[in-house]
This record gives C-alpha cells, structure tokens and sequence, in this order.
C-alpha cells in the first residue's frame, strides 16, 4: 500500500489532465457527433439503438462516454483539493487546473450538449 | 395516476436545488443540525415498516419476485439450476448459484409460501443495515452510524423495493455491508478470511459482485499490510469454486455457456447516461473528504470505490438492466461520508456551510425520489388482488394434487392486461417441485439470439403437464418482448403455439384463471 501510495504522490494530476485530454475529449466527441446524428435523422425513441447487440463497439462508446465524466471528475477534485471547498471559486480553479482549465470549460460544453433536447436536433435537421 | 420521474436525474435535480440552497441558506454552523439524527431515526423507522408490511402482503409487485425461489424450490427438488441449451425446460438465469442457494435454504427452513419467498430479499436489506451500524459505529459515534444509515436507506428508498426484493440486490447489499462491518471490526487475519470469503459469495451473486467490495481490500490492506492479502485471495477461490463443486446440478459449464450468451446483447445509450447520473449523485457525500486536510488518507479507498462503479455502470446500461446496480455502493459511500463528517467537525466553517448545502440538497432530492418510487410500488402492489388469486391457485391445487401442473402465460405484455398474474407462478412450482417455462427467462434467452427448442414443443406434445393455468382475458402465450432490439417479437413462437394449442383445450374457468388440460383437444 505505501508503494501504492507514493505512486500516487508522484503523479501531477495537472499533467495528466492536460495528456489524457487529447484522448479523452476527441473519444466523447465522436460519440456525440453519432448521438446528435442519430437523433437528427432517425425517429427510433431510443438514441443510437444500434449499439443493442453489438459488445465490442458498445464497449468503445461506453468508455469513451465515462472517460470523459472521469476526467471531469478528476478535474474537479484536484481543484477541490487545491481551494479546500466543494464549491470552488472561479479564480481558485483556474489556478488549481492551470494549463487543464479551459480544456475542462471545452469538455463541459461538450457533455453538456449531449444533455440537449432532442427537437433541438429534429429542427436544425429539417 | 402518473408520477413525475424524478429518479432519471437526480444530479440535475441536486443541482437545482443547491442552486436554490446557496442563495437561501446563510447559517455558519460547524455542526451537524439537531433535526437529522431524528430524520435519520424516521427513515430507518420507514425502511423497516415498509419492509414488514411487505413481507406480510400475499402480492408480489415484480415478475421477477417469484420466479428465483421457484427456481430454488425446483432446484430443492432435483432440477439443475442452469439446465442446458437443448432442454425442454426454460428458465435459467444468469445469476450465480449462492442466489438460488440463499433462496432454497429459506424456503427449505420456513417452507415453500409466498412469505418465505419473499424472506431472503428482506433479511438481505435489513442486514446491510445492521451491519453498516456496526461498521461505522466503530469509526466514529452511535449518532454519526445512524446518521450513515439513514443516509443508506434514503438510498434504498429511491429504487422502490430493490434493497429487500428475491433479486441478488439485496443479497449484495448485505455482502457489501457484512465485509465493511468485518473489515473494519475483526482483527486483521479474520478480517482478510471474511472479506476474501464475501467476495467470493458476492462473485457467485452476481459476476460484478466484487467490484462493490473492491474498497473493503484497500481498508484491509490500510489496516495491516498488502501481505494480509494473501489471507483473503484463498477464501475467496473457496467461496467462488465451492458452488459448482458441491453438486452436479450446479453446472459452472452451463452456467457460463448462458452468461457468454447474455454478455454479448450490447448497451442502451440512454441507461448509460442514467446511469453515469447515479454515480456522480452516489458519489456527492464524498466530496467534502477532498476539502480536508486529511483526504490523501482515503484516497486510494475512494479511487477504488470510483472505478467500481464505473465498472457497474457500464455493464448496468446492458438491455433489461438499470442504475439500481449501482445501489450496494450506497453503504460504502454513507460510512465514507459519515466519516468525513465525523472529522469534519473540526474544519472550517465556510466549507462545511458549502457542504451543509449540498447535504440538504441530497436530502431534498433524495425524498422526493423516494415518496415518488414507494407511491409507484404500492400502486403496483395492488394491481391484482392478490389474496383472491393466491386462494384461486391454492384451491385448484388442491384439487388436482398431481405434479402435472403448471402455470402459463397471457397478454402481450407481464406488466400489463392478464400478465400480472403470471407473478403467481411459484405457487404452482410450490406445489409440484417443478418449474417448465419462466417467461422472463424465455425473454433474455431470446434477447441472446437463443429460441425455445423443439423439445420443449415435445414436452407440451406428450402432455407431460396435464393443466396448465392461464391468466384469463387476454390470448395465451402471446407475449411480446419487452426489448426494442428484438423488434418486440413474440416470445413464445409458432412451434410452441401451434404445440400448445394442439394438445390443450379449456376445460375450465375460474375467476382469473382458464385451465387448460391435455389430450382434449379437437384434432
């Protein structure tokens, strides 16, 4: 557990942010531009229902899809770390992140679209 | 009446409020208020009344409900619990064997009845609870331990009655709690005995069953060293083989040939989503740990609880799954957060007036789901008057004392029209130690690309059941399956239908059942 826990030490979650960012964000990307292409064009009342009966590209979406959460995840408690509340100040997180900040505000507009009505998509489709 | 769905976003819904909460709420206090010792007192006291007036009702609310301890009782009375592709009868499951096994024990000890059936899912909640007192009473205080079970069972309300029901839920419940409780109570090599054997029992629940008990190792191994280990990885090979080693009728063949088939039905998006939305609400109580001093203590054991349900939330999005798999980390998360609140006591005040915000926002959120959900359960419970039905089948068996009896199946849907009286089907299986078809059963094997065989058709053919019981109203097996993937194609296919009705004609009708018998048939 102590080798364990000085691995841990050694890790820069600014750094890892900022390099697992590059995987991440293009990974959630992709799946949003599918899901937003599937609810443009297809009616089916289950977005990308494709994915039902096929494990492996299934298994691909699904990690991509809670990579990106992870990273958020990451990123908030490093910054939670760094300014000592659960509701970190604007100023605080971008100290706290660095480099990493404005790659968060990126993914979070990002998650959050996928967040979107459908008919939203149904009208820019039309 | 139709109730809003709150429990689709609880995240959203916290949010909101702690939005709400941080404009409302000014109070600078370095304590827990007065009111939620009570509170937390009040829904335990709910958690428990719920749970006997439950246990005590003739209905079940769920297809589910009874088809695992007929399963169990068939088992108990010579059948395989994972019978093979080809075989004439269907209703294996891909659950592990200590589920049917937890399930049969009861039944065998208290006898087969619809209360007995129901006593392995309520020992299962209400020992998570017991033990997750335990568990955090020996970390912090008597009221911060009431505090993290009422948190818990706030949880538990928010799935209906998932925490208490015949499915290996609340068994994981209990598994989850029990290894906290002994990990963190028993000296450090009974502990590592009892953690590695629970996991075992928790893999043979469900496969992800470990990934709930993964942060009991990092405390086992906090406590003492990675050493202890090696304690624990033995028990555990113990616990997983001995199942499939005690008796041929546990097939460990068989039972993986049905869980490779079950694995490959891919995800639904939406459920994926829902369930990533869990997992962050699960995971709020956690969050004032990282605003401490002392979060690095705990951290490997909250990285661990991390990935677990990352690990659960994915396979949790397969078809006919959900984020009620996420519920046996709920325990885990109210000890860990019961003891940040513990120490928090001692930090500053503007983190916890922060965190005091966020923890009335679970709590707002949290209750609203949960009158939601336990509305929606009682009206489910009384779908059909269960009493009504349960002397009906009782009365017809005991007419007809033979074992060649056997319920079947009606409506185009087990939710709707005559397919809540299909719930009954244990009682048959009660009566005759025999199980043919589960319709739920049918429906996964179907997801799965596998169709009944042509030996069941035999087994209609050659009247091998002489009645079958059929919920009246609507047209026998004519189910459709409830998976939008399958393109809700019948269950029960021409083969089968054309055997059925080939062999059997109503000779009866009772008041919510039409008995079909064997050979009277117009050829």
């Amino acid at each position: 557990m102590t080798h364990l826990e000085s691995t841990l030490d050694r890790i820069d979650p600014v750094r890892l942010l900022s390099a697992t960012w590059w995987v991440v964000f293009p990974a959630f990307s992709t799946v949003l531009v599918l899901y937003v292409y599937d609810a443009m064009y297809f009616r089916t009342g289950e977005p990308m229902q494709w994915l039902a009966g096929r494990t492996r590209v299934s298994l691909l979406v699904a990690s991509s899809y809670t990579a990106a959460y992870a990273w958020l995840v990451v990123a908030y408690v490093t910054t939670v770390v760094a300014d000592h509340d659960v509701l970190p100040s604007w100023a605080g997180s971008q100290t706290a992140l660095g480099p990493a900040f404005w790659k968060a505000i990126v993914l979070i507009i990002v998650v959050a679209t996928l967040y979107a009505p459908h008919q939203i998509w149904r009208a820019l489709a039309r | 009446m139709n109730l809003p769905d709150l429990n689709g976003r609880p995240l959203a819904w916290v949010a909101i409020v702690s939005l709400i909460g941080f404009l409302l709420y000014r109070r600078d206090r370095a304590e827990a208020p007065v009111w939620s010792l009570p509170l937390a007192l009040a829904l335990v006291a709910w958690f428990v009344g719920l749970i006997a007036w439950y246990l005590q009702h003739p209905a079940y609310r769920d297809h589910a409900e009874g088809t695992f301890p007929a399963i169990a009782w068939a088992f108990l009375h010579g059948a395989p619990l994972y019978h093979t592709v080809d075989a004439p009868e269907r209703y294996t499951h891909i659950y592990g064997p200590y589920f049917y096994l937890a399930h049969a024990l009861s039944l065998y000890l208290f006898g087969a009845t619809v209360m007995a059936s129901k006593l392995t899912g309520v020992i299962g909640g209400l020992g998570s609870v017991v033990a997750l007192y335990l568990a955090t009473w020996k970390i912090s205080s008597a009221r911060f331990a009431i505090l993290a079970c009422g948190y818990s069972v706030l949880m538990y309300l928010c799935f209906r009655h998932v925490s208490f029901w015949a499915r290996p839920d609340s068994l994981l419940l209990l598994t989850v709690s029990s290894a906290l409780a002994i990990g963190v109570l028993a000296s450090p090599p009974w502990a590592a005995v009892g953690v590695g054997l629970l996991t075992g029992v928790a893999l043979n629940l469900k496969l992800t069953g470990p990934l709930y008990i993964a942060p009991v190792w990092v405390l086992l191994a906090q406590r003492s060293s990675m050493s202890i280990l090696a304690i624990a990885a033995p028990a555990f090979a113990f616990a997983v083989v001995a199942p499939f080693t005690s008796t041929e009728r546990i097939s460990a063949s068989n039972f993986w040939f049905w869980f490779r088939e079950s694995s490959e039905n891919g995800l639904v998006i939406r459920s994926l989503r829902q369930n990533v939305e869990w997992t962050l609400f699960l995971w709020l109580p956690v969050l004032p740990i990282f605003s401490s001093p002392w979060w690095r203590t705990h951290r490997v054991f909250l990285i661990v609880l991390a990935l677990g349900m990352i690990g659960v939330a994915i396979p949790a999005a397969k078809p006919g799954a959900g984020h009620y798999h996420l519920l046996p980390f709920a325990p885990l998360v109210g000890w860990i957060g019961a003891a940040a609140l513990w120490r928090l006591r001692s930090t500053g005040v503007t983190a916890f007036r922060r965190w005091a915000v966020l923890a009335r926002a679970i709590l707002v959120v949290g209750l609203a789901i949960a009158l939601t959900e336990q509305v929606g359960a009682l009206q489910e419970m009384r779908k059909v008057d269960a009493s009504a039905v349960t002397h009906e089948i009782q009365a017809f068996l005991n007419r007809h004392p033979s074992r060649h009896v056997a319920m079947g199946f009606a409506g185009k849907s087990m939710y709707l029209g005559a397919g809540p009286y299909s719930y009954y089907a244990p009682l048959v299986v009660f009566h005759t130690g025999r199980y043919p078809i589960d319709q739920a059963g049918v429906q996964e094997h179907q997801l799965a690309g596998i169709e009944i065989p042509s030996s069941t058709n035999e087994l209609l053919r050659t009247c091998q059941y002489e009645y079958w019981l059929v919920p009246k109203g609507d047209e026998p097996f004519a189910t459709l399956n409830m998976y939008p993937v399958t393109g809700h194609m019948r269950l029960f296919p021409l083969g089968f239908r054309k055997a059925f009705f080939e062999s059997y004609q109503i000779v009866e009708s009772l008041r919510f059942y039409d008995v079909w018998q064997c050979g009277k048939a117009k050829s």
